[in-house]
This record gives structure tokens, sequence and C-alpha cells, in this order.
């Protein structure tokens, strides 16, 4: 029998779909088409808030076949797939009001939106998938899509660069693959709800490769994409780039945050092994972090030096995320949800200001920096913000977390992360510093702009910015509620 | 008495229907006869399938007595009638593709007529108990096939086809010299009486059979796999010998896995035979060679045709490193990569043939969507987790796991470049709105639900999991309790 919460699950998954069938039939009424891609986001997001309303503590699962008596293809809503959800529904209700103005202007036509829609229903399946089969199917249609996605905006005539890339989105599938196939073979099954964890099962050395497979899956998940940035690629239109890279990396982190809470179960993990080994990791996050924060220093090119501060922010990220596994567990996604935010929010704040100065260059595009109230000063308001949420200062989500981590390292006084940290935020000045240097330096010299920054040409991504300010100001309550 | 009855009525019916065929007056008549034939014979497969598998093995051999046993000496269990469902159900298939390239040409009653000796060689080869009765049909299968590539009538296939001809008799002679060598050590040409036999051979004297193991399969690749007549067939621009290839591809494909399955499991069977494990390692070295091969191959093809041939080549290859396992819970497994083989390949040709005839280009990216569903939600998908956690037991048979793993990135590359080139031939495509009639549009959208349907075949089997998994087990377990 079919619940009542369940029709829930198949509405979640029908909107987008029914958003591609009427868009596609009513393509010759373009405003009719406008109505409609502006009226399925705001039902996603009613139906979501509903599901959050009725839910309480429960979680809603349907179960569609078994295969093997091991597993089976299965659907459920939890607490961390609503998170993800809401974060979806709200992106997509955002980019749907401020691309019409956008593709009315491009010459990219509809065929973009066909992409975004088609990745916002896989990922909507990948947020509802109960398990680990299930992740790693709709995990495959993803890279297809973007794969495809690519080959048409990012790569147009870069054979040689799009093997790569696609090369190295089948290495982290077949990583994937190799991890799932290995727990299968400890726990015998992948629906973890009525399975022991795997700790329970085995033996410190026997369980730290499989930690590392993970970890480093996981890794590569993430620095793949930013890989495309880091070569020398002509980006055309930025917006494409962000959404891909936004939508990516959120997918990426859910598929992290599942294998910890389901595979790893997080309470068992930081009692039994993470207060023993935890010199280990930071002296790890410190090596890397000294590493990546010497290259900052002395890289020439912007690009580069961009590149190495990622880098460095995301080992902070995932030293902060083993930080509060261990001391706080409640506020475990706190870290990456911080850290993707502030740096979506630099990144089309950068890639804003390098369009302004193309536009200085090229008179054509001025009449589209009209429409956006292209802007120096606005932006530099935003960069300063973004800036300022990377380094945990108000006014941004990432102040609760650098409250927290500065409580637990008084509490616990840990030296080595405490050293850690002051480096991280060293690091973040000097950044700061390179991006105030430049911009004067790109202004009398212009022919320096064109190497360093056409690669920064953005289109979409100074709206989507303001629209980021306003999702930190408008999650941080929601989440606070969630954790 | 019945179902024996059945039994040779299955075999015999191709071959009198191909008569009547062309004796036909009617021109129009001859198509009624064989989709008759195929129907008749696949209703009459699954009258039998359910007795066939309760008792598993059933004979028919009235005159088994007389030496050496030649005619009449048939045998069905459920490894051959899984076969001959998926045999005839692909005959049926491509018939129904390729009926209106043929129609109204001057060869059409001749070519029904072949086509249906095919069917005989066909059946007769997968239900014969005797390896002598095997020689005969698998001849008669090769030469039909030949007569039906010679109906095409081009010049460079004609070459290629006279080229087949030596090599496909070449091996008839080798396959000939190894089944009297099999006569003299075992004193039998029946596959039964073979089986019997096999337990008192001498350890000392089972050496030349390591020869004979390599003939038989080197003899049965040589004959099974034309890799050049399908590359032909891709050149010539007539569109009925396009249609031709998914037909002759997979009956030809099929044919090579169970006769491979077939001996195999009888030289691996035995421990007495040979040394622990030899022929097991070897055969696995052999297919990790093959599927290595066929996997790297993939990466430099460009046009969408190749790709599919090569694509199918992968499948046969994993369908390869299964078999080579020799283990019950990897043998489950077979069933389902059988199923995602077929339908696969059948698809995807569906898909070249239809952009090919498409006339517009589709306003959306449906192709691509179809594509990925093929990929991913299909029965070869859960095989391949299955497969590679079986594989994780640290035996010598976990070095598969690698072979495995690239073929599955070749798979992936292929069908992403598959979808590429589909695409790349769509943009050419492109006629204003205005230019378009009527029933022009009609076909248009009719098109698109049937691809729809294609794509999504190989996710409706996957809902009939519970009943394949069944079969699968006793699959599995006849293959590796019952000697040939």
């Amino acid at each position: 029998m079919i619940d009542k919460y369940q029709i829930f699950i198949f509405l979640i998954a029908v909107i987008p779909v029914a958003n591609i069938f009427f868009v596609k039939i009513k393509s010759d009424n373009l405003n009719l088409c406008r109505n409609f891609n502006l009226l399925f986001p705001k039902l996603f997001c009613f139906i979501l808030f509903g599901i959050s309303l009725l839910q309480g503590e429960k979680t809603i699962t349907v179960e569609f076949f078994r295969f093997f008596s091991l597993n089976s293809f299965a659907f459920s809503i939890t607490k961390l797939s609503l998170i993800f959800l809401t974060f979806l529904g709200l992106f997509w209700l955002v980019f749907s009001i401020y691309a019409q103005k956008l593709l009315s202007i491009l010459v990219i036509n509809s065929k973009f939106y066909d992409y975004f829609l088609l990745i916002i229903l896989t990922l909507c399946f990948l947020f509802l998938s109960k398990n680990l089969i299930t992740i790693l199917v709709f995990y495959q249609i993803l890279v297809i899509i973007f794969h495809f996605f690519s080959s048409d905006f990012l790569y147009k005539k870069d054979n040689k660069n799009l093997t790569f890339f696609t090369l190295l989105f089948f290495l982290q599938t077949i990583f994937l693959f190799l991890a799932i196939i290995i727990t299968l073979k400890i726990l015998g099954k992948s629906n973890f709800d009525q399975v022991p964890s795997l700790l329970n099962k085995l033996t410190t050395s026997k369980f730290l490769p499989l930690l590392f497979l993970y970890l480093s899956t996981s890794f590569l998940l993430i620095i793949a994409p930013f890989y495309l940035f880091y070569q020398k690629i002509k980006l055309n239109p930025i917006f494409i780039f962000t959404v891909f890279f936004l939508l990516y990396a959120v997918s990426n982190c859910y598929i992290l945050f599942k294998v910890f809470i389901d595979v790893f179960d997080v309470f068992s993990f930081s009692l039994r092994f993470l207060e023993d080994y935890f010199i280990f990791f930071e002296g790890v996050a410190l090596f890397n972090i000294i590493i990546s924060s010497l290259f900052l220093i002395f890289s020439n090119n912007f690009k580069s030096s961009f590149f190495y501060f990622f880098l460095q922010q995301l080992s902070f990220a995932f030293f902060c995320t083993f930080l509060f596994l261990i001391y706080k567990i409640d506020k475990l996604f706190l870290p990456f949800l911080s850290f993707s935010i502030s740096f979506i929010l630099l990144f089309f704040c950068i890639s804003n200001i390098a369009l302004y100065f193309e536009n200085n260059l090229q008179n054509k595009i001025k009449n589209e920096s009209k429409i956006f109230s292209l802007n120096i000063k606005k932006n530099m308001v935003l960069l300063f913000l973004a800036i300022l949420s990377i380094a945990k200062i108000f006014p941004s989500i990432s102040l609760f977390e650098g409250f927290f981590i500065l409580k637990i390292i008084r509490e616990e006084s840990l030296i080595l992360s405490a050293i850690i940290c002051f480096i991280g935020f060293v690091s973040i000045i000097i950044f700061a510093i390179k991006i105030i240097y430049l911009f004067p330096h790109c202004k009398n010299n212009q022919k320096t702009i064109n190497t360093n920054l056409r690669n920064f040409n953005s289109g979409l991504a100074f709206i989507i910015s303001p629209l980021l300010v306003l999702f930190i100001l408008v999650l941080s309550p929601i989440l606070l509620i969630y954790f | 008495m019945e179902l024996v009855g059945n039994i040779y009525f299955i075999i015999f019916l191709p071959l009198i229907s191909s008569l009547f065929c062309y004796l036909s007056f009617k021109k129009s008549i001859s198509f009624g006869i064989v989709f008759f034939c195929l129907s008749s014979i696949f209703l009459f497969l699954l009258n039998i399938s359910k007795e066939v598998f309760f008792y598993e093995k059933l004979f028919v051999n009235p005159v088994s007595k007389i030496f050496p046993s030649i005619a009449l000496d048939f045998k069905i269990d459920i490894i051959s009638l899984i076969f001959l469902l998926l045999i005839i159900c692909v005959k049926i298939i491509c018939l129904i593709f390729f009926c209106q390239k043929v129609k109204n040409k001057p060869f059409q009653k001749a070519f029904y007529a072949i086509y249906l000796v095919n069917v005989f060689g066909l059946v007769g080869a997968l239900l014969s108990s005797n390896l002598l009765n095997l020689l005969i049909f698998l001849e008669i299968y090769s030469l039909s096939f030949i007569a039906i590539l010679l109906m095409i009538k081009n010049q460079n296939l004609l070459t290629k086809t006279i080229e087949y001809f030596y090599r496909s008799s070449s091996s008839f002679l080798i396959l000939l010299l190894c089944f009297f060598v099999f006569f003299f050590a075992f004193n039998s040409f029946n596959l039964s009486q073979i089986s019997i036999n096999s337990s008192l051979i001498l350890q000392e004297n089972s050496k030349f059979l390591i020869a004979v193991f390599i003939l038989i399969f080197s003899s049965i690749f040589l004959k099974l796999i034309p890799f050049n007549i399908y590359l032909a067939i891709l050149k010539t621009p007539k569109l009925s010998a396009q249609y031709l290839l998914p037909d002759i591809i997979l009956t030809k494909s099929i044919l090579l896995i169970f006769l491979a399955m077939k001996f195999y499991s009888f030289f691996s069977f035995n421990g007495s035979f040979f040394d622990d494990n030899f022929v097991v390692l070897a055969f696995i070295i052999l297919a990790i060679l093959f599927s290595f091969n066929c996997s790297y191959r993939v990466f430099f093809q460009k046009k969408a045709k190749s790709i599919a041939i090569n694509l199918v080549f992968i499948n046969i290859s994993i369908i390869f490193l299964v078999i080579s396992t020799h283990e019950f819970y990897t043998y489950r497994l077979l069933l389902f990569y059988l199923l995602n083989f077929v339908i696969t390949t059948l698809a995807i040709f569906g898909l070249i043939n239809f952009v090919k005839t498409l006339k517009v280009s589709p306003k959306f990216i449906n192709i691509l969507v179809i594509v990925t569903v093929l990929i991913t939600l299909n029965l070869g998908f859960i095989a391949n987790i299955y497969f590679a956690y079986s594989l994780l037991s640290f035996n010598f048979k976990s070095i598969i796991l690698p072979a495995l793993l690239f073929s599955i990135i070749a798979q992936f590359m292929a069908n992403i470049n598959l979808a590429k080139s589909l695409l790349l031939e769509l943009s050419f495509k492109k006629i204003p709105k205005s230019e378009i009639s009527k029933p022009q549009f009609f076909w248009h959208n009719l098109n698109y639900i049937f691809l729809i349907f294609l794509a999504l075949l190989n996710f409706i089997f996957i809902y009939f999991l519970p009943i394949l998994n069944e079969n699968s087990l006793k699959f599995s377990a006849y293959l590796l309790t019952n000697v040939i």
C-alpha cells in the first residue's frame, strides 16, 4: 500500500519532468513557457515545505524492487536529504527568476535550460536515494549529463581536454564502484538501517584502506570540476560554469555525508577511531596547508594562486569536518556548507570584476551590463563579504563555524589545530592583498588582463552573487533550526 | 511421446516451411510463411519450457544404439532452451525490421527460403546431442549465411565472403579432426555417452586433450567471429544490408557463447583431465586478453556503427570473463548478461537506423537521455556490481577484476561517443518547420515513442528480477553439475 507521505516523493520527482514536458510542448508560445518556468520551482519549494512540516521525526521510504535478496532500489526522505533538497529548490527558484532575462539576451538559447532541468531532476533522485547502489546509478547519470554539458558549452573544439576531463569523471565512478563493492563485501547489505556499521565488524588495520578509498573519491569528486577551471579554457559565459560547479559540488558533498552517516556510523567512528588518531589528521592538514600557502605566496599568475587558495581551503574544510566529528557532532554539516557557499560567492565576485574590466575593453557587452547593473563598487562590496565569510567573520553563516572551532580549541587545548587555523587566516589575508594589488595593476596594463583574467569572463555570475548573500541570510536560521 | 513430437516439430518445421516458401506462387505469402513458422516455434518452446525446467534434461534418441549414430539424436535442456528462445526472439524482431526493405525485390522468395534454412541450422546446432550432428548443422548454418551475404551483391563484400568461406571450411576440417579424437578417446560420438566415459580416461593419456582444447576453441573463434565481414557490411551503401547486421551479429555471437560454454564446461568439469585448474587459468588469461583487446579498440572509433560493433564485442568479452570463472555465484549472472547483451544491441542498432531515416532534427536532446538510460539503468549494471562483488575473494580468479573495470570504462566511453556521433549526424539535418508535411511530422512523433520504448526495455526487465533470479539459480546449478 502507498502511504500518503510516499506520494510526496513521487511529486518531487515529477515536477522537473513536468517542467521539461510542458515547455517542450508549448515551445512556440514564449510567454507561456516563461510562466511554466516560474511556476514549477515554486511548486517544488511548496511541496518541500509541506514535507518538512508533515515529516516530523520518522523517515519515509519507497522500495521499488529487490535483487539477489541483498539489495534494493529504494528512495527515502531523511533529514539530510531534506536539507539538500531545500538548497536545490531555492537555487532553482532563484535561477528561474533570473535566467529569463539572460536567456532572452544570450544566443545560447534554451538548450542550456534543458541541461539545467535534467541536472536538477537527477539531483532530486540522487538526494532521495536510500542506499549506495541507487546513489551510484544516479551519480553515473549525472556524470554523463555533465559530460555532454561540458562538450556543448565548455570545450567546444578542444577534444584533448575533454577526453581527459571525462576520464577523470570515470576514474571517480570506478573508485566509488570499488568502495561500494568492498563495503558490500564486508557488510553484506547496502541498506544500512538494519545492519551494524562497519566499525563493529572490522579492526582498524582493515578499516583504514577503505576510509582512504572513500576520502580519495570524495577529494577527486570535488577537485575534478576545479581542474576545468584551472586549465586554459575559454569560458565564454561563466554562469554555465558556476551552475555546473555548484550543483556538482553539492551532489558530491551529499555522497560524502551519506557515506559518513550510513557506512561509518558517525558516533562509533568518533569514539573508537578518531580520538586516538586525530594527531595524524592534524599533521596531514598542517602539511597540506603549509605547502599550499607557500605555493600561494610564490605564484605569479592570479589564476594559479586562486587554485592553490581553493586547495588550501578545501583541506581546511576537511580538517574542520574531522574536528566536528569528534568534538561537536551535532554541527557536522556546518563546515562544508559554509565552505561551498562562501567559495561560490567569492568565485562569482571575481568573475564579475573580470567581466567589468573586459567591458571597458569591449563596448559590445555594455548593453548587457545595463540590464544587470554591473557596478564595480557593488561587486567590491560583495567580494569583501565573501572574503569575510571565508575568514569566518560577521555577517555570514560561517561565523558559527568559526565560533565553535575556537571554542573546541580552547576547551581541549589543541595546539596543532590552533596553528592550522592561524596559518589559514594569514593566507586569507595574503590572498585578499593579492586581489587588491591585482586590480589596479590591471587597469594600467590592459594587455595583462587578457592573459590573466579572460578566463574569469562572466555573465550570469553577477546575478547569482547577490542571491547568494540572500541565501546566507535566509539559510542561516533554517540551518540553525535543523541542527 | 507428445514432447518428443514437439521437439521434432521444432527442428524440422523451418526446413519444410522453407520448401513451401520457395514453391509459393505469390510473393506476398512468403513473408507470412516465415513469420508463422518462427512464431509457432516460439510458442512450442514456451509450451515445452515448464517440463524442461522440471526435468532439466530431455533426450530424443530413437536410433542411438546404431553405430555411429548420426541422425535424429537430439537433446533439450535448460541452456539450449534459453538460447533458443533468445535466438528465435531476435530472428522475429529482425524479420519485422527488414521486411520492408526486401519487399518487391526479385530475390524476395529465395531470400526468405534461405532465411528459414539458416534458422534450421541454428535450431539443429543448439539441440543436437551428437558431435557429428553438431558439425553438420553448423555447416548448414554457415553455408546459408554465405548465401544471404551473396544476395546483397556488393563487390567488396563478395571477396570478403569468399575469404570467410575458406576460413569456415578450414575450421570445419579442424573440428572434424577433433571430434574423431573424441571418438577414439571416449568410444562414442554421443555426448551423454562421452560424459559417462570421461571418468574412465587415464591421467597419462589425457595430455593430448590440451591440444584438442586449444584446437576446438581456435576453430570456433575462426568460424563465428567474422570481423571483416561486419566491417564490409558497414561499408555497403544498401540499407537492406544495414538492417541485416544486428541479426547476423546477434545470432553468430549467441551461437559462439553457447558452444564456448558447452566445451569449456566439459573440459573444466573433470579435474582428472589435467592438473589442478590448468584449463581454468588458461581460459581466464585468454578471456582477459580478449576483453582488453576489445575495450582498447573502442577508444579510437568515431563512427556510430563501428562503435556499436565494438560494444557488442565488449559485451561478448564480459560474458567470456563470467564463463571463465567457473563458479556457482558468477554463473548466475550469465542469464542477466545475455539478456542485457541482446536488448542493448537491438536497441543500439535500432537507434542508429532510426537516426539515419530521420529527416528533421529533434527538438529536444532526447537521444542523450535515452543513451544515459541505456547505459545505467540496465541489467548489466546490476550484474557488474555482483560480478565484481564475487571476484573480491582473494583467489587467483580476482585477476579478472581490472579487466572488468577497464571494460566498464570502455563501455562508458563507447556509449558517450555513440551518442555524440548521433547528435552530430542530427545537427546536419535541419529543415525549417514550414517545409515539414503532416505525415512527416506524425512519423517524427511516433519514432520518439518507439525510441523511448526501446530504451526503457532494459529498465522494464529489471522488474522481472525475482523470476530471473529463480531461473538463474537452476541455470547455474545445471551448468556446474552436468558435463555437456
